[in-house]
């Protein structure tokens, strides 16, 4: 075939280009380490990375959200173990009340230490979680929920459960509902400081201690419940955290070039290049000029 | 009889033809870097011989003279090469279009549509989860921002691209005006020259680089008259004939892929101009598929957002600005009463503090199916696009490959006739210089003959 001047120059420059190229988009693939930057480049593999990097993102937030459930939980937790404490003392109160030994200035002293208790047992009542919301007002948690009214609690929330986004179409509840228990033991607490008053030794053996007793059951059954919750947590935590690193892995298997691969690749495109240059360098350099004594 | 003479003008018509071959070979390789020139070949032929007697008729040859220059081309091949280029032209704007469309959507990167709807969704994921904190409505809000703003903002370079298109198109209808008249003005000097008996091989180069430019821009076709001239088609539509260049029409449709004047409305099914018509069709239809995300987000999240109360004791309050009938992405952005407080973010119908039963219906929508979304996903819906936008541009790119490798193929057939080769030039040069020489040896000869003779009788 006949060659002309200006299409062989061409020719080599075209191929000189195009080994420039690939070099160029091998020695890309190893420096930035992606495989896909553009759709183009993996139309399938984008639609793939997007949706596990969104699926991803939300896992992310349900973790973060168990997070914030855990705080709650925790506060409630903790809130409830202090009550636990102070019925507990009361419960020993009202032990020692009961008992002949006791003569009525030491049980004056215990219905003392009972208005203590309960003063305590309005705080607790009325913890404040992370965020700043009352954990045992339900929903209504934007304000103080319990107050002292005559000799008794009001309570001014309501019974609806604090819930976090906990996965797709998943919920968990993260609060304990403080009714009835907090104004109960209230009122527990205040027949044991009138029992202890009126040293109603009888009263106070045959009714006070074993409603103490009933009391520290019931805020063990919900620390119970809030134990339970706080463990769910842990485990959806850590399933999470799991499920993250397998996309994390998923979608760098995708995006990112094998890097061993990736420099293999860039040995060769190299190798190619120069010897495009090489051929080139001599082709330009045959030219019947050179063989024409002048 | 042929005269004593005969010998010299013999030896100097050759060395005339030789000089002159010389000069064509010179102007090939002057030429070796013209885009378009097509070599040039001598053709000699003998002169008709001068019949003498002598002793019986005899035929004397007179020597050589220049039949015609000739350039060396196959029509065939041309004609072949000018389809490919309307199809490379077409490839090749519809590969740059395709990556300048898919540049405006920063997928997968991290930082476009896709990610600010996940920040969206899990903004109101976060507000369910703790609707007592003041920051959570906040990030609901700034979260909701970005996602306008980004879908208005892609919306905005599409429409952009779209303008630009528009102007590169009658950019596009000028030149092929232009060359209209480029090749009107060039046929009319070939017809004039042929006229005179001259071949014009140049200025047939130039114009035939002139047709082969206009069929990079839309689909041409011609035909050689017998007086040299080219007639010059797209489809129904005469660009160039006899009476010289017919006024481009201006108006162009992308819908229906035409160019229209008072005198018809005609296709254009190849070349750049059509690649220019799809693009902007292309555009119009991401476009679209913005407007109906767009749309389906404000439907959807001020269907639940207006039902509730918020922590300023309000209630219908949309969360995205709304009208009917819905304005797409064009103006797409947050309600006028949310940018200016996010307080007056909704997160549930009761409007208690711990309250999150809205935000979490609304952080549900992500893995909600539209059935005016085609029953998928936002999400979804976004990614099938960028992933549409991706095969697009791949597809364009492989043509343009492919075609490059066949251009490359007729190209090779054609620069193997028509192009200029040095080395067959220099071959060449050394052929005519070496012809030349002989000839002027030969009118040395003739000339001493001549001397001898002049001397014998002055003795």
């Amino acid at each position: 075939m006949r060659i002309s001047t200006a299409y062989q120059f061409e020719t080599y420059s075209a191929d000189m280009r195009r080994a420039q190229e690939r070099l160029a988009i091998a020695g890309r693939q190893v420096s930035s380490g992606k495989r896909v930057e553009r759709p183009s480049d993996d139309p399938l593999g984008t639609s793939r990375i997007l949706q596990m990097r969104s699926y991803k993102s939300a896992t992310e937030q349900y973790t973060k959200n168990l997070n914030v459930g855990k705080g709650t939980l925790g506060y409630t937790e903790e809130a409830l173990g202090s009550a636990f404490s102070s019925i507990s003392r009361a419960y020993t109160l009202a032990v020692q009340g009961a008992n002949g030994a006791t003569d009525q200035a030491g049980r004056n002293a215990m219905a003392t230490e009972i208005s203590t208790i309960q003063e305590r047992l309005l705080q607790i009542a009325n913890t404040r979680g992370p965020s700043g919301g009352y954990v045992f007002a339900g929903q209504n948690n934007g304000s103080v929920p319990y107050t002292v009214s005559g000799n008794a609690l009001s309570f001014a929330g309501d019974s609806n459960p604090i819930v976090i986004e906990a996965g797709p179409n998943e919920t968990m509840q993260v609060n304990a509902p403080g009714e009835p228990l907090f104004s109960e033991t209230y009122a527990k607490l205040e027949t044991l400081k009138n029992n202890l008053l009126g040293g109603n030794v009888g009263a106070l053996s045959g009714v006070s201690i074993d409603e103490m007793k009933g009391a520290m059951d019931s805020i063990s059954a919900i620390r119970g419940q809030v134990g339970a919750r706080l463990r769910q947590v842990d485990e959806y935590s850590q399933q999470y955290t799991r499920r993250v690193d397998d996309l994390t892995q998923s979608i760098s298997d995708i995006e990112e070039v094998d890097i061993a691969q990736a420099l293999t690749n860039y040995q060769l495109a190299q190798t190619a290049y120069e010897a495009s240059l090489r051929v080139a360098s001599q082709g330009f350099n045959l030219s019947l000029m050179d063989f024409i004594q002048g | 009889m042929p005269g004593s003479f005969h010998g010299i003008n013999m030896a100097s018509n050759a060395l005339r033809a030789f000089q002159r071959a010389l000069d064509v070979t010179g102007h090939n390789i002057s030429n070796v870097d013209t885009p378009g020139y097509t070599r040039q070949t001598v053709e000699f032929r003998d002169n008709d011989p001068t019949k003498f007697w002598m002793g019986g008729v005899h035929a004397l040859g007179n020597g050589v003279t220049i039949g015609s220059v000739n350039r060396i081309r196959d029509s065939f091949l041309e004609q072949r090469k000018l389809q490919a280029t309307g199809d490379t032209g077409k490839f090749s704007q519809m590969a740059e279009s395709m990556r300048n469309i898919q540049s405006l959507f920063l997928e997968p990167g991290g930082s476009g549509i896709a990610d600010s709807m996940d920040k969206f969704f899990n903004a109101w994921s976060a507000l369910s989860s703790n609707p007592n904190e003041p920051t959570a409505r906040m990030q609901v809000q700034q979260a909701g921002t970005t996602l306008a703003n980004r879908i208005r903002t892609t919306y905005g370079a599409l429409g952009d691209q779209l303008t630009h298109t528009n102007q590169t198109i009658t950019d596009t209808l000028n030149q092929v005006q232009n060359l209209s008249n480029q090749i009107a003005e060039l046929n009319g000097q070939i017809r004039q020259s042929m006229a005179e008996g001259m071949t014009p091989n140049d200025l047939m180069d130039l114009r035939d680089k002139a047709v082969r430019d206009m069929g990079q821009l839309v689909d041409v076709h011609t035909y050689e008259q017998p007086d040299g001239t080219v007639n010059v088609f797209m489809n129904q539509l005469t660009l160039v004939d006899s009476a010289g260049a017919v006024p481009t029409p201006l108006t162009f449709n992308t819908t229906t892929n035409t160019i229209s004047n008072s005198t018809g409305t005609f296709d254009v099914r190849s070349g750049r101009l059509r690649a220019l018509f799809e693009s902007a069709e292309q555009v119009k239809v991401y476009q679209g598929n913005l407007d109906s995300l767009a749309n389906e987000l404000r439907t959807q999240i001020n269907g639940i957002h207006s039902t509730g109360t918020n922590p300023l004791g309000n209630t219908g309050v949309n969360f995205f600005n709304d009208s009917l009938p819905q304005t797409g992405a064009l103006d797409f952005d947050l309600d006028p009463a949310i940018i200016a407080n996010s307080e007056a973010i909704v997160s549930s119908v009761s409007g208690n503090a711990g309250d999150g039963g809205l935000a979490l219906s609304m952080s549900r929508l992500r893995d909600q199916s539209s059935a005016s979304l085609g029953g998928v996903t936002m999400s979804r819906y976004f990614e099938n696009m960028v992933s549409d936008v991706g095969r697009k541009t791949e597809y364009w790119g492989a043509q343009v490959s492919t075609q490059a490798a066949m251009n490359d193929q007729i190209e090779t057939q054609i620069q193997s006739v028509s192009g200029v080769s040095l080395d067959d030039e220099m071959a060449n040069m050394l052929r005519f210089q070496r012809s030349y020489q002989a000839a002027a040896r030969a009118l040395t000869i003739f000339d001493q003959m001549t001397e001898d003779l002049i001397n014998m009788v002055r003795r």
